[in-house]
Protein backbone atom coordinates (compact mmCIF):
# COMPACT_ATOMS: atom_id res chain seq x y z
CA UNK A 1 0.00 0.00 0.00
CA UNK A 2 1.37 3.32 -0.68
CA UNK A 3 2.54 5.18 2.06
CA UNK A 4 1.22 9.35 3.10
CA UNK A 5 4.72 10.44 2.36
CA UNK A 6 4.64 8.74 -1.45
CA UNK A 7 1.26 10.06 -2.26
CA UNK A 8 2.51 13.52 -1.65
CA UNK A 9 5.93 12.72 -3.38
CA UNK A 10 4.18 11.09 -6.30
CA UNK A 11 1.27 13.98 -6.65
CA UNK A 12 3.96 16.34 -6.55
CA UNK A 13 6.08 15.24 -9.21
CA UNK A 14 3.25 13.66 -11.27
CA UNK A 15 0.94 17.24 -11.13
CA UNK A 16 2.36 19.04 -14.20
CA UNK A 17 1.30 16.18 -16.47
CA UNK A 18 -1.69 15.85 -14.63
CA UNK A 19 -2.61 19.66 -15.37
CA UNK A 20 -1.51 18.85 -18.73
CA UNK A 21 -3.67 16.08 -19.19
CA UNK A 22 -7.00 17.44 -17.78
CA UNK A 23 -6.79 20.82 -19.94
CA UNK A 24 -6.17 19.15 -22.96
CA UNK A 25 -9.17 17.59 -22.40
CA UNK A 26 -11.16 20.42 -20.62
CA UNK A 27 -9.83 23.54 -22.03
CA UNK A 28 -10.42 25.67 -19.03
CA UNK A 29 -7.77 26.53 -16.83
CA UNK A 30 -10.23 26.35 -13.87
CA UNK A 31 -12.34 23.45 -14.83
CA UNK A 32 -8.83 21.87 -15.37
CA UNK A 33 -7.26 22.62 -11.83
CA UNK A 34 -11.04 21.75 -10.45
CA UNK A 35 -10.62 18.39 -12.00
CA UNK A 36 -7.10 17.84 -10.51
CA UNK A 37 -8.00 19.06 -7.16
CA UNK A 38 -11.17 16.83 -7.31
CA UNK A 39 -8.87 14.33 -8.01
CA UNK A 40 -6.61 14.50 -5.62
CA UNK A 41 -9.11 13.92 -2.87
CA UNK A 42 -11.06 11.17 -4.61
CA UNK A 43 -7.33 9.33 -4.55
CA UNK A 44 -6.49 10.13 -1.50
CA UNK A 45 -9.67 8.81 0.31
CA UNK A 46 -8.91 5.44 -1.81
CA UNK A 47 -5.34 5.05 -1.82
CA UNK A 48 -5.23 1.79 -0.12
CA UNK A 49 -6.45 0.25 -3.29
CA UNK A 50 -2.88 0.99 -5.20
CA UNK A 51 -1.41 -2.22 -4.45
CA UNK A 52 1.84 -1.90 -6.57
CA UNK A 53 3.67 1.45 -7.40
CA UNK A 54 4.03 0.95 -10.68
CA UNK A 55 0.28 1.32 -11.21
CA UNK A 56 0.22 4.67 -9.23
CA UNK A 57 0.60 6.77 -12.68
CA UNK A 58 -2.11 5.30 -14.33
CA UNK A 59 -4.53 5.00 -11.51
CA UNK A 60 -4.23 8.75 -10.64
CA UNK A 61 -4.32 9.33 -14.52
CA UNK A 62 -7.85 7.85 -14.85
CA UNK A 63 -9.10 9.62 -11.62
CA UNK A 64 -8.21 12.77 -13.14
CA UNK A 65 -10.10 11.68 -16.69
CA UNK A 66 -12.90 10.42 -15.08
CA UNK A 67 -12.89 13.97 -13.24
CA UNK A 68 -13.00 16.12 -16.22
CA UNK A 69 -15.62 13.58 -18.35
CA UNK A 70 -17.71 14.52 -15.02
CA UNK A 71 -17.30 18.38 -15.79
CA UNK A 72 -17.74 17.65 -19.45
CA UNK A 73 -21.32 15.16 -18.73
CA UNK A 74 -22.58 17.92 -16.19
CA UNK A 75 -21.56 20.74 -19.18
CA UNK A 76 -23.08 18.50 -21.92
CA UNK A 77 -26.39 18.24 -19.90
CA UNK A 78 -26.61 21.97 -19.25
CA UNK A 79 -25.52 23.53 -22.05
CA UNK A 80 -23.56 23.49 -25.35
CA UNK A 81 -20.62 23.41 -25.21
CA UNK A 82 -19.50 26.49 -27.41
CA UNK A 83 -21.72 28.77 -24.88
CA UNK A 84 -20.04 27.00 -22.08
CA UNK A 85 -16.53 28.38 -23.30
CA UNK A 86 -17.50 32.04 -23.04
CA UNK A 87 -17.79 31.50 -19.21
CA UNK A 88 -14.17 31.99 -17.94
CA UNK A 89 -10.66 31.66 -19.27
CA UNK A 90 -10.40 29.36 -21.99
CA UNK A 91 -6.77 27.95 -23.08
CA UNK A 92 -5.50 28.97 -26.75
CA UNK A 93 -3.67 26.53 -28.64
CA UNK A 94 -0.32 28.65 -29.51
CA UNK A 95 -0.36 29.28 -33.88
CA UNK A 96 0.79 26.03 -34.70
CA UNK A 97 -0.02 23.83 -37.06
CA UNK A 98 0.54 20.45 -35.01
CA UNK A 99 -1.23 22.40 -32.08
CA UNK A 100 -4.10 23.21 -34.41
CA UNK A 101 -4.32 19.49 -35.34
CA UNK A 102 -4.07 17.86 -31.96
CA UNK A 103 -6.74 20.22 -31.05
CA UNK A 104 -9.22 18.70 -33.94
CA UNK A 105 -8.94 15.64 -32.78
CA UNK A 106 -11.97 14.01 -30.80
CA UNK A 107 -11.09 13.57 -26.97
CA UNK A 108 -11.00 9.51 -27.47
CA UNK A 109 -8.23 9.71 -30.03
CA UNK A 110 -6.64 13.32 -28.68
CA UNK A 111 -6.29 11.58 -24.73
CA UNK A 112 -3.86 8.32 -25.71
CA UNK A 113 -2.09 10.27 -28.11
CA UNK A 114 -1.20 13.01 -25.48
CA UNK A 115 -0.41 10.56 -22.98
CA UNK A 116 1.57 8.19 -24.82
CA UNK A 117 3.53 10.36 -26.90
CA UNK A 118 3.79 13.63 -24.91
CA UNK A 119 3.52 12.14 -21.42
CA UNK A 120 5.29 8.93 -21.93
CA UNK A 121 2.79 6.37 -21.06
CA UNK A 122 3.01 2.45 -22.45
CA UNK A 123 0.29 1.35 -24.19
CA UNK A 124 -0.69 -0.45 -21.30
CA UNK A 125 0.21 2.77 -18.57
CA UNK A 126 -2.22 4.07 -21.40
CA UNK A 127 -5.06 1.48 -21.77
CA UNK A 128 -5.11 1.60 -17.42
CA UNK A 129 -5.58 4.97 -17.39
CA UNK A 130 -8.49 5.11 -20.23
CA UNK A 131 -9.93 1.95 -18.71
CA UNK A 132 -9.75 0.37 -21.69
CA UNK A 133 -7.92 -2.75 -23.47
CA UNK A 134 -4.45 -2.12 -25.36
CA UNK A 135 -5.61 -3.20 -28.35
CA UNK A 136 -7.89 -0.46 -28.19
CA UNK A 137 -5.26 2.01 -27.38
CA UNK A 138 -3.67 0.79 -30.55
CA UNK A 139 -6.57 1.25 -32.33
CA UNK A 140 -7.08 4.65 -31.46
CA UNK A 141 -3.17 6.12 -31.78
CA UNK A 142 -3.19 4.44 -35.52
CA UNK A 143 -6.49 6.35 -36.04
CA UNK A 144 -5.04 9.68 -34.26
CA UNK A 145 -1.54 9.40 -36.08
CA UNK A 146 -3.20 8.84 -39.23
CA UNK A 147 -5.72 11.92 -39.06
CA UNK A 148 -2.57 14.26 -37.57
CA UNK A 149 -0.81 12.88 -40.88
CA UNK A 150 -3.35 13.61 -43.07
CA UNK A 151 -4.57 17.18 -41.69
CA UNK A 152 -0.58 18.51 -41.42
CA UNK A 153 0.12 17.36 -45.21
CA UNK A 154 -2.68 18.97 -46.25
CA UNK A 155 -2.13 22.32 -44.32
CA UNK A 156 1.57 22.24 -45.16
CA UNK A 157 0.59 21.80 -48.73
CA UNK A 158 -2.24 25.37 -48.27
CA UNK A 159 1.05 26.67 -46.36
CA UNK A 160 3.47 26.49 -49.51
CA UNK B 1 4.10 13.15 -44.67
CA UNK B 2 5.43 11.15 -41.66
CA UNK B 3 4.91 11.97 -38.21
CA UNK B 4 7.04 12.11 -35.69
CA UNK B 5 5.86 12.73 -32.68
CA UNK B 6 8.37 13.80 -29.54
CA UNK B 7 7.28 14.32 -25.99
CA UNK B 8 9.40 17.91 -25.39
CA UNK B 9 7.46 19.74 -28.63
CA UNK B 10 4.37 18.33 -27.61
CA UNK B 11 4.56 19.13 -24.23
CA UNK B 12 5.77 23.17 -25.52
CA UNK B 13 2.00 23.59 -27.07
CA UNK B 14 0.73 23.13 -23.67
CA UNK B 15 0.52 25.96 -21.26
CA UNK B 16 2.67 25.45 -18.17
CA UNK B 17 0.99 24.82 -15.04
CA UNK B 18 0.15 28.52 -13.73
CA UNK B 19 1.55 29.21 -10.18
CA UNK B 20 -1.58 29.33 -8.41
CA UNK B 21 -2.32 25.74 -9.47
CA UNK B 22 0.75 24.63 -8.36
CA UNK B 23 0.01 26.44 -4.78
CA UNK B 24 -3.68 24.58 -4.78
CA UNK B 25 -1.92 20.65 -5.55
CA UNK B 26 0.68 22.13 -2.99
CA UNK B 27 -1.88 23.23 -0.17
CA UNK B 28 -4.37 20.16 -0.89
CA UNK B 29 -1.85 17.67 -0.04
CA UNK B 30 -0.58 19.26 3.00
CA UNK B 31 -4.45 19.50 3.86
CA UNK B 32 -5.01 15.87 3.06
CA UNK B 33 -2.11 14.91 4.87
CA UNK B 34 -3.36 16.77 7.86
CA UNK B 35 -6.61 15.46 7.71
CA UNK B 36 -8.43 16.58 4.39
CA UNK B 37 -10.40 19.76 3.01
CA UNK B 38 -13.40 19.95 0.84
CA UNK B 39 -12.40 21.70 -2.72
CA UNK B 40 -13.55 25.04 -3.11
CA UNK B 41 -14.59 25.06 -6.79
CA UNK B 42 -13.96 27.96 -9.00
CA UNK B 43 -16.79 27.87 -11.79
CA UNK B 44 -20.42 28.85 -10.65
CA UNK B 45 -23.57 28.31 -12.98
CA UNK B 46 -26.11 31.39 -12.88
CA UNK B 47 -29.56 30.00 -12.42
CA UNK B 48 -30.59 32.57 -15.34
CA UNK B 49 -27.89 31.14 -17.46
CA UNK B 50 -29.18 27.47 -17.24
CA UNK B 51 -32.36 28.48 -17.66
CA UNK B 52 -31.85 29.97 -20.93
CA UNK B 53 -29.59 27.29 -22.17
CA UNK B 54 -32.12 24.51 -21.04
CA UNK B 55 -34.40 26.37 -23.39
CA UNK B 56 -32.15 26.86 -26.63
CA UNK B 57 -31.81 22.86 -25.89
CA UNK B 58 -35.00 21.96 -25.90
CA UNK B 59 -35.75 24.17 -29.06
CA UNK B 60 -32.61 23.19 -30.98
CA UNK B 61 -33.56 20.32 -33.76
CA UNK B 62 -30.61 18.62 -35.03
CA UNK B 63 -30.54 18.09 -38.64
CA UNK B 64 -29.71 14.84 -40.02
CA UNK B 65 -28.34 14.44 -43.10
CA UNK B 66 -29.44 11.77 -45.50
CA UNK B 67 -27.48 8.14 -45.77
CA UNK B 68 -26.00 8.27 -49.06
CA UNK B 69 -23.65 5.38 -47.48
CA UNK B 70 -23.29 4.70 -44.20
CA UNK B 71 -19.78 4.10 -44.47
CA UNK B 72 -18.95 7.07 -46.04
CA UNK B 73 -21.14 9.11 -43.37
CA UNK B 74 -19.46 8.01 -40.38
CA UNK B 75 -15.99 8.06 -41.51
CA UNK B 76 -17.05 11.52 -42.87
CA UNK B 77 -18.03 12.31 -38.95
CA UNK B 78 -14.57 11.09 -38.14
CA UNK B 79 -12.18 12.30 -40.64
CA UNK B 80 -14.65 15.25 -41.94
CA UNK B 81 -16.79 16.39 -45.08
CA UNK B 82 -13.14 15.90 -47.69
CA UNK B 83 -12.84 12.04 -46.78
CA UNK B 84 -16.55 11.38 -47.20
CA UNK B 85 -16.72 12.70 -50.13
CA UNK B 86 -13.93 10.74 -51.47
CA UNK B 87 -15.12 7.38 -49.57
CA UNK B 88 -18.56 8.17 -51.93
CA UNK B 89 -16.64 8.31 -55.04
CA UNK B 90 -15.19 5.10 -54.51
CA UNK B 91 -16.13 1.14 -55.21
CA UNK B 92 -19.17 0.67 -52.91
CA UNK B 93 -20.64 -2.87 -52.15
CA UNK B 94 -23.46 -3.69 -49.99
CA UNK B 95 -23.16 -6.52 -48.28
CA UNK B 96 -25.97 -7.13 -45.75
CA UNK B 97 -24.89 -10.56 -44.42
CA UNK B 98 -25.28 -11.78 -41.20
CA UNK B 99 -24.03 -14.66 -38.59
CA UNK B 100 -25.34 -14.88 -35.36
CA UNK B 101 -23.32 -16.07 -32.32
CA UNK B 102 -25.04 -17.03 -29.52
CA UNK B 103 -27.19 -14.01 -28.58
CA UNK B 104 -25.80 -11.51 -30.77
CA UNK B 105 -26.81 -11.13 -34.65
CA UNK B 106 -23.49 -9.24 -36.58
CA UNK B 107 -24.43 -7.53 -39.69
CA UNK B 108 -21.77 -6.08 -41.94
CA UNK B 109 -23.65 -4.10 -44.06
CA UNK B 110 -21.68 -2.06 -46.53
CA UNK B 111 -17.43 -1.94 -47.44
CA UNK B 112 -16.45 0.68 -49.81
CA UNK B 113 -12.79 -0.09 -51.44
CA UNK B 114 -11.09 3.40 -52.26
CA UNK B 115 -7.64 3.60 -54.24
CA UNK B 116 -6.35 6.62 -54.41
CA UNK B 117 -6.51 9.78 -52.27
CA UNK B 118 -6.10 9.83 -48.50
CA UNK B 119 -7.99 6.31 -48.25
CA UNK B 120 -5.42 3.33 -49.61
CA UNK B 121 -8.20 0.87 -48.45
CA UNK B 122 -11.20 -1.26 -47.48
CA UNK B 123 -13.58 1.03 -45.19
CA UNK B 124 -16.63 -0.67 -43.85
CA UNK B 125 -19.60 -0.53 -41.19
CA UNK B 126 -22.00 -2.66 -39.95
CA UNK B 127 -24.70 -3.04 -36.88
CA UNK B 128 -24.30 -5.47 -34.11
CA UNK B 129 -28.06 -6.59 -32.53
CA UNK B 130 -29.64 -9.05 -30.01
CA UNK B 131 -30.45 -12.13 -32.18
CA UNK B 132 -34.21 -12.60 -33.02
CA UNK B 133 -36.62 -14.01 -30.28
CA UNK B 134 -33.39 -13.31 -27.32
CA UNK B 135 -33.59 -10.56 -25.13
CA UNK B 136 -30.52 -8.77 -23.96
CA UNK B 137 -28.53 -5.91 -23.28
CA UNK B 138 -25.93 -4.92 -25.22
CA UNK B 139 -23.03 -2.98 -24.20
CA UNK B 140 -19.78 -1.82 -26.45
CA UNK B 141 -16.11 -2.50 -25.54
CA UNK B 142 -14.72 0.55 -23.69
CA UNK B 143 -18.30 1.70 -21.74
CA UNK B 144 -18.78 0.64 -18.29
CA UNK B 145 -21.93 -0.52 -16.80
CA UNK B 146 -23.20 2.15 -15.35
CA UNK B 147 -22.64 4.38 -18.01
CA UNK B 148 -25.82 6.14 -19.72
CA UNK B 149 -26.76 3.42 -22.60
CA UNK B 150 -26.86 4.33 -25.92
CA UNK B 151 -24.82 8.10 -25.89
CA UNK B 152 -21.11 8.49 -27.34
CA UNK B 153 -19.95 9.28 -24.66
CA UNK B 154 -16.25 10.09 -25.84
CA UNK B 155 -17.26 11.47 -29.66
CA UNK B 156 -18.22 15.29 -29.15
CA UNK B 157 -19.75 18.19 -27.59
CA UNK B 158 -23.34 17.75 -28.97
CA UNK B 159 -24.20 14.41 -27.20
CA UNK B 160 -27.12 16.12 -24.15
CA UNK B 161 -27.46 13.28 -21.93
CA UNK B 162 -30.63 13.09 -19.97
CA UNK B 163 -29.93 13.81 -16.01
CA UNK B 164 -32.28 10.55 -15.68
CA UNK B 165 -30.76 8.21 -19.09
CA UNK B 166 -30.77 4.50 -17.94
CA UNK B 167 -27.61 3.07 -17.56
CA UNK B 168 -26.94 -0.53 -19.38
CA UNK B 169 -27.03 -2.02 -16.08
CA UNK B 170 -30.36 -0.60 -15.12
CA UNK B 171 -31.57 -1.68 -18.40
CA UNK B 172 -30.55 -5.09 -17.92
CA UNK B 173 -31.98 -5.31 -14.83
CA UNK B 174 -35.45 -3.89 -15.53
CA UNK B 175 -36.22 -6.20 -18.50
CA UNK B 176 -34.17 -9.39 -16.21
CA UNK B 177 -31.77 -9.94 -19.02
CA UNK B 178 -28.13 -10.62 -20.02
CA UNK B 179 -25.70 -8.16 -20.71
CA UNK B 180 -23.09 -8.59 -23.48
CA UNK B 181 -20.36 -7.15 -24.11
CA UNK B 182 -20.35 -7.40 -27.98
CA UNK B 183 -17.32 -6.94 -30.47
CA UNK B 184 -16.78 -6.85 -34.25
CA UNK B 185 -12.61 -6.47 -35.49
CA UNK B 186 -11.70 -6.65 -38.57
CA UNK B 187 -9.16 -8.91 -39.05
CA UNK B 188 -7.96 -8.46 -42.82
CA UNK B 189 -8.74 -9.47 -46.16
CA UNK B 190 -7.85 -13.15 -47.49
CA UNK B 191 -6.66 -12.66 -51.05
CA UNK B 192 -5.78 -16.02 -52.82
CA UNK B 193 -5.71 -18.16 -49.88
CA UNK B 194 -3.21 -15.33 -48.01
CA UNK B 195 -4.70 -13.05 -45.26
CA UNK B 196 -3.33 -9.23 -46.41
CA UNK B 197 -3.62 -7.71 -42.55
CA UNK B 198 -2.23 -3.66 -43.16
CA UNK B 199 -2.84 -1.47 -40.47
CA UNK B 200 -6.29 -1.73 -39.18
CA UNK B 201 -8.81 0.37 -37.42
CA UNK B 202 -11.93 -0.11 -35.65
CA UNK B 203 -14.08 1.67 -33.74
CA UNK B 204 -17.55 0.11 -31.64
CA UNK B 205 -20.14 3.21 -30.99
CA UNK B 206 -23.31 2.92 -28.91
CA UNK B 207 -26.75 3.30 -30.61
CA UNK B 208 -30.48 5.16 -29.21
CA UNK B 209 -31.66 1.71 -30.06
CA UNK B 210 -29.47 -0.61 -28.10
CA UNK B 211 -27.04 -1.83 -31.30
CA UNK B 212 -23.86 -1.26 -31.62
CA UNK B 213 -22.53 0.36 -34.74
CA UNK B 214 -18.99 -1.25 -35.80
CA UNK B 215 -16.46 0.79 -38.13
CA UNK B 216 -13.32 -1.14 -39.98
CA UNK B 217 -10.52 -0.06 -41.80
CA UNK B 218 -7.87 -1.41 -43.44
CA UNK B 219 -5.13 0.23 -44.56
CA UNK B 220 -3.65 -1.65 -47.69
CA UNK B 221 -2.73 0.12 -51.39
CA UNK B 222 -2.59 -3.68 -52.73
CA UNK B 223 -6.20 -4.92 -51.83
CA UNK B 224 -7.76 -6.47 -55.05
CA UNK B 225 -10.86 -4.03 -55.88
CA UNK B 226 -13.30 -6.42 -57.93
CA UNK B 227 -14.09 -9.18 -54.81
CA UNK B 228 -12.14 -10.42 -51.83
CA UNK B 229 -13.15 -11.94 -48.40
CA UNK B 230 -13.19 -10.11 -45.47
CA UNK B 231 -12.18 -11.82 -42.06
CA UNK B 232 -13.88 -10.04 -38.97
CA UNK B 233 -13.44 -11.33 -35.25
CA UNK B 234 -16.32 -11.37 -33.78
CA UNK B 235 -17.02 -12.23 -30.03
CA UNK B 236 -19.35 -11.70 -27.18
CA UNK B 237 -19.78 -13.01 -23.68
CA UNK B 238 -21.93 -11.47 -20.61
CA UNK B 239 -21.34 -9.19 -17.89
CA UNK B 240 -22.63 -9.13 -14.61
CA UNK B 241 -24.64 -6.16 -13.51
CA UNK B 242 -21.31 -4.89 -11.57
CA UNK B 243 -19.23 -5.06 -14.07
CA UNK B 244 -17.25 -8.37 -14.11
CA UNK B 245 -16.40 -10.25 -17.34
CA UNK B 246 -17.94 -13.64 -17.54
CA UNK B 247 -14.91 -14.67 -19.48
CA UNK B 248 -13.50 -17.79 -17.26
CA UNK B 249 -14.78 -20.95 -15.85
CA UNK B 250 -16.62 -21.54 -13.66
CA UNK B 251 -18.76 -18.94 -15.48
CA UNK B 252 -17.17 -18.83 -19.14
CA UNK B 253 -19.98 -17.41 -21.56
CA UNK B 254 -16.97 -16.06 -24.39
CA UNK B 255 -18.45 -16.71 -27.65
CA UNK B 256 -15.67 -16.07 -30.42
CA UNK B 257 -15.54 -16.86 -34.88
CA UNK B 258 -13.86 -15.69 -37.56
CA UNK B 259 -16.68 -14.61 -40.08
CA UNK B 260 -15.52 -15.15 -43.24
CA UNK B 261 -17.41 -12.73 -45.84
CA UNK B 262 -17.14 -12.82 -49.43
CA UNK B 263 -17.46 -8.96 -50.77
CA UNK B 264 -18.23 -8.37 -54.80
CA UNK B 265 -18.33 -4.24 -54.98
CA UNK B 266 -21.07 -3.47 -57.52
Amino acid sequence: MISNEQFVHEITELSPALYRVSISILRKDADAQDAVQQALLNAWAAKEKVKQMESFRAWITRIVINECRNIQRYRMRIMPVDIMLEDGAVYQAEDSLLQEAISGLSETLRTPLLLHYMEGYSEKETAAALHISVTAVKNRLFRARRLLEGTLTDREATVE
Amino acid sequence: MKLNLKSEELKALYPDPPADYTHTVRRTLMNLDAGGEKPVMKKKLSLSLALIIILICILGVAAIAAMLSPTADIFGWFYGEQIKEELLAGDIAPVGQSFTLGDVTYTLEEVIYKKDGDMNGLYGTGIISVAEGEEAVLIPEDYKVDDPAGYLLYYGEDETIPENAPSYADLAREKGCKLILATAIANGVILDGQKVVGDIGFTQLPQPNGTIRFTMEIIHEDLRADSYELSIYISNWEMTLTGEWLREEPNDTWLKEDWIITVTPE
